[in-house]
């Protein structure tokens, strides 16, 4: 009822445009699509918005962009935080409008604007926010969702993305405005307060990440090829690998360009095998060593390694922990000691041996990026040194000068450990083997488990409260020794019964870590109807550690389904 | 019974009530750098109006505000006035209970319900209110001691902060925008004061009012005049005007060695304390208005209706921070100009006339209307 009340509110009011009404129009009598266009605004979070391009309050549009760029710009005008506002946009469909329809709404609230002219990656604008000193910045992207999806990301002054508290503080204000609150220049290009972001942030940006990771020997050997995957990433990775060396550099020309509908690929994500294929095929037809994909807005990236012949894709652990290893063996004698590596809580436990190897700390965070964004920037109080931050879904980050997980800088950081190895006569394959050796066999799985039903959610619901209040005591044949339960920050050792205090943020995630070293975490979305299960074993070789993380997935996958059947 | 105020807790209620909770906007923001101006020319224009006022109790002396009303309308007429001053009150007191709420929400309280807050208001105002005026004017008086030493070691805190030549050039665009300034401050807050002269009974002596209201009103517009230029040049005209708080975020940039920070909150509080006092006084007024207008010898059984209702009329008249903004900074409108303006000058002309009448009639034996 109120999605037809809102619908009908859209098609009168003269705030909408002609183009809109249109298709709203065209929606008569389609009550279904109608109650999900409407039945809600689209939330904001702690990722902003994010939704299918389309006319309604439950998608991504100019009007709902006009709306949350009002919230923030009255949260701003609250907190008086000065500075203005940067904004960057990926290739998406309607992402520069979106970008201008923003521009137009903090110039009309009387805040400065940065825009990128043309399109640019993420962890450029998390740059520029500091570089630029803003209050705020906003990137228009919907990472790696398909060509139907568009979405609005929200960054605060350190170039974090928004805290819990600070994106409640937008969404409260979103939740008083309405369409005719909202106050917007049509021409924002034509205002005083607009900016445009010159060459001047981008070398300064490239100077950064050329002293975060300084040139390698070898770097004129190792053959590169990369995609963009339609995406922001097809001048920028190719620009920082030339200035650091990298002179044969070639790139899959069907992907080079940003375009919108993503049309060489079903999902422009590089944890997708499917997204390389054109890669594969070209890599075929002309040699090389290396493959590297950026996601569209190149804040994640996807590895590519021969190995006997034949072309095998590094998960987002492995990539982290090569990078680890070749980062923190580059350090200054004695600087290991105050160095930290932070990584997410369902990210590889290997990391933990690799930086003990060096003397360097880890440190754990919930997942996402903020996270270690915000970790970051407490550690030189206590005389710590942040070196470099991933999480296992293809994120990493080194260095102080972005806080968001830069596939610039990784790819420009991969290319070096593998320019490097390729002088001792290694490929990246080789050099994960040997760490496996030194370290342990750390294999991993993920799991996804999507509730179609609302009785199926409702189960699922009933049954993460049963695993919360009676512990499992082993998963398949391994014995489980503690239990984390991070949404009551406690910590229970089975073996003492004794419990610990877990400090971080609270979140509904469980994780059990068993006799053998493996460790299963159980992560329900917060926002869906789905869970997903982080799977992690440790063994002496290869064999054992796929036998162990098989022997776990079924047992887990057996106690799921009885367990959403009881 | 009467409630006598001593006039100095009467005068503090008046500084309190126009401090109130005006504190954290940005007052006068049309003015830009010449907000200085702007508050003169609002003070001065101001000042005979609350001598006015005053002369006007003066006159009435002996008799609370509504019964001096009636004796210059007549019954009826006076009543439907006073029906009017409570619609005007109940609803200042609604927008000062959506101020107040919205600002805690905005800066610190961003998942907590602002009914939630309207209700906690609520509670503490139907209690105070139903003490009464008395009650009321000593609260403010021992308050205002808090509320001016946060204040005042705020100011002086932020001093090295202080840029002059933020005041610079005078009257750069003409004198224009320190007009425009001027008239939102006569709207919101000075002359808002004409409530005041509704809730009190009565004064000790015939010439209380001017003791009262006078230095009640100065003190309390220097108090504005110096945070509010202290905060312009703390921060630039452009981002005065910009912030919704822009008081609340001057003091925020206090930093004493690092250890002396986070001053906004305790700020916060005397805001806080500022509105309760205004919103006790809007609901007062509303009450004992209605209570004449209605023929009611005892204003207290309509209190607690009257503010339980400003919780739903809060979100009525204003829904969103930038409606605060805009009635913030809103020039004098018309019917506040019938309020705050009309009728009370024609109560005094009335008055005056009233009054030469009787001096005739007695030769020159002087009473009071």
């Amino acid at each position: 009822m109120e999605a037809v009340r809102r619908y009908e509110a859209w098609l009168q009011d003269p705030l909408i445009d002609e183009g809109t009404k249109a298709e709203l129009r065209g929606l008569a009598g389609n009550k279904e699509e109608i109650e999900d266009r409407f039945f809600k605004w689209l939330e904001f979070g702690t990722g902003g918005l994010r939704g299918r391009l389309g006319a309604g309050s439950n998608r991504m549009n100019v009007y709902t962009v006009r709306l949350v760029t009002q919230a923030l710009a009255n949260y701003l005008k609250v907190q008086g935080k000065e500075g203005g506002v940067a904004i960057a946009h990926d290739s998406r469909h309607m992402s520069r409008e979106f970008t201008e329809a923003a521009a137009g709404v903090l110039v009309a609230n009387g805040i400065k604007v940065y825009v990128f002219p043309d399109v640019a990656p993420t962890p450029l604008l998390s740059f520029a926010v500091r570089h630029v000193r803003a209050a705020a910045g906003i990137v228009i992207t919907a990472s790696h969702n398909p060509p139907e999806y568009n979405g609005y990301k929200v960054y605060n002054e350190r170039g974090n993305q928004m805290l819990a508290e600070e994106a409640l503080s937008i969404s409260s204000q979103m939740a008083e405005l309405g369409l005719d609150s909202v106050l917007a220049d049509p021409n924002p290009q034509e205002n005083l307060l607009w900016n445009s972001l010159g060459d001047e942030v981008l070398e300064a940006y490239y100077q950064k990440l050329l002293e975060i990771a300084p040139k390698v020997e070898n770097a004129e050997n190792l053959r590169i090829l990369y995609t963009p995957l339609h995406g922001t990433g097809g001048r920028y990775v190719p620009d920082i690998l030339q200035q650091a060396g990298f002179s044969q550099v070639a790139a899959v020309p069907e992907q080079l360009e940003p375009d919108g509908n993503f049309p060489t690929v079903s999902f422009p994500n590089p944890e997708d095998p499917e997204a390389f294929k054109l890669a594969f095929a070209q890599a075929g037809q002309t040699p090389c060593d290396l493959i590297i994909a950026t996601d569209p807005d190149a804040d994640r990236m996807g590895v590519a390694v021969p190995q006997k012949g034949k072309w095998v894709l590094l998960n987002g652990n492995q990539v982290g922990v090569l990078l680890a290893d070749f980062l923190l063996a580059r350090l200054a004698p004695g600087q290991a000691a105050r160095s930290v590596v932070v990584k997410t809580i369902v990210t590889t436990d290997m990391v933990q041996s690799v930086a003990a190897k060096y003397g360097a700390e880890v440190r754990e965070t919930l997942t996402g990026f903020k996270y270690i964004g915000t970790l970051m920037d407490e550690l030189p109080a206590e005389n710590r040194e942040f070196v470099f931050g991933f999480e296992e879904s293809y994120g990493y980050l080194a260095g102080t000068a972005v806080r968001d997980k830069d596939a610039v800088l990784a790819s420009l950081l991969i290319a070096q450990v593998a320019a490097f190895y390729q002088a001792q006569g290694l490929t990246l394959a080789d050099r994960l083997e040997e760490l496996f050796a030194e370290h342990g066999w750390y294999l991993q799985d993920l799991v996804s488990f999507t509730f179609a039903t609302s009785l199926e959610a409702e189960r699922s619901r009933q049954f993460i409260s049963r695993l919360e209040k009676q512990p499992i005591a082993s998963i398949g044949e391994e014995r489980v020794v503690e239990v984390l339960n991070y949404g009551s920050s406690l910590r229970l050792d089975l073996r003492t019964q004794e419990e610990r205090a877990i400090r971080l943020p609270k979140e509904g995630v469980l994780q059990w870590i068993t006799e053998a070293g493996s460790k299963v975490t159980l992560r329900p979305s917060g926002t869906e109807p789905k869970m997903k299960l982080y799977l992690e074993v440790r063994a002496e070789n290869r064999q054992e550690a796929e036998r162990r993380l098989l022997k776990i997935k079924e047992a887990f996958d057996e106690l799921v389904r009885s367990g959403l059947e009881a | 019974m009467k409630e006598i105020v001593p006039d100095k807790q009467g005068m503090v209620l008046v500084t309190l009530f126009v401090v109130g909770n005006t504190l954290v906007f940005a007052l006068g923001g049309r003015a830009g750098p010449d907000i200085w101006l702007a508050f003169l020319v609002a003070i001065a224009v101001t000042a005979p109006f609350i001598l006015i006022f005053a002369r006007l109790t003066s006159l009435m002396h002996g008799k609370t505000f509504a019964d001096g009303v009636e004796m210059l309308f007549g019954k009826w007429p006076s009543r439907a006035v006073a029906l009017l001053y409570t619609g005007y009150a109940w609803r200042l007191g609604c927008l000062v209970v959506s101020h107040v709420t919205h600002f805690i929400q905005a800066v610190s309280l961003p998942t907590t319900p602002q009914t939630v807050m309207s209700l906690a208001f609520g509670v503490l105002v139907i209690w105070i209110v139903k003490g009464g005026i008395e009650v009321l004017a000593r609260f403010s008086s021992v308050m205002s001691r808090v509320v001016l030493t946060v204040l005042f070691s705020a100011f002086a805190l932020l001093i090295n902060r202080v840029d002059l030549g933020q005041f610079l050039p005078v009257m750069y665009n003409g004198f224009g925008p320190v007009m425009e300034g001027a008239l939102q401050l006569l709207d919101f807050p000075f002359m808002e004061t004409v409530l005041l002269f509704w809730i009190f009974d009565g004064f000790k002596k015939k010439d209380s009012a001017y003791r009262v209201f006078v230095p009640g009103f100065l003190v309390g517009a220097l108090i504005l005049l110096i945070m509010d230029c202290t905060s312009l040049a703390v921060l630039g005209a452009d981002r005065y005007g910009i912030f919704y708080f822009p008081i609340y975020t001057s003091i925020a940039r206090i930093d004493v060695s690092t250890f002396l920070t986070r001053l906004e909150a305790i700020v916060a509080v005397t805001f806080a304390v500022g509105s309760f006092v205004k919103i006790a006084v809007c609901l007062l007024a509303a009450s004992k208005t209605l209570a004449y207008a209605l023929g009611f010898d005892d204003y207290r059984f309509l209190v607690t209706p009257l503010v339980l209702g400003t919780i739903p009329g809060s979100r009525w008249f204003i829904a969103t921070s930038m409606e605060i903004e805009a009635s913030a900074t809103k020039t004098i409108s018309a019917s506040t100009f019938l309020y705050q303006l009309v009728f009370p000058i024609s109560f005094w002309i009335l008055a005056e006339i009233r009054m030469y009448l009787r001096k005739g009639n007695k030769a020159g034996k002087q009473t009071d209307v």
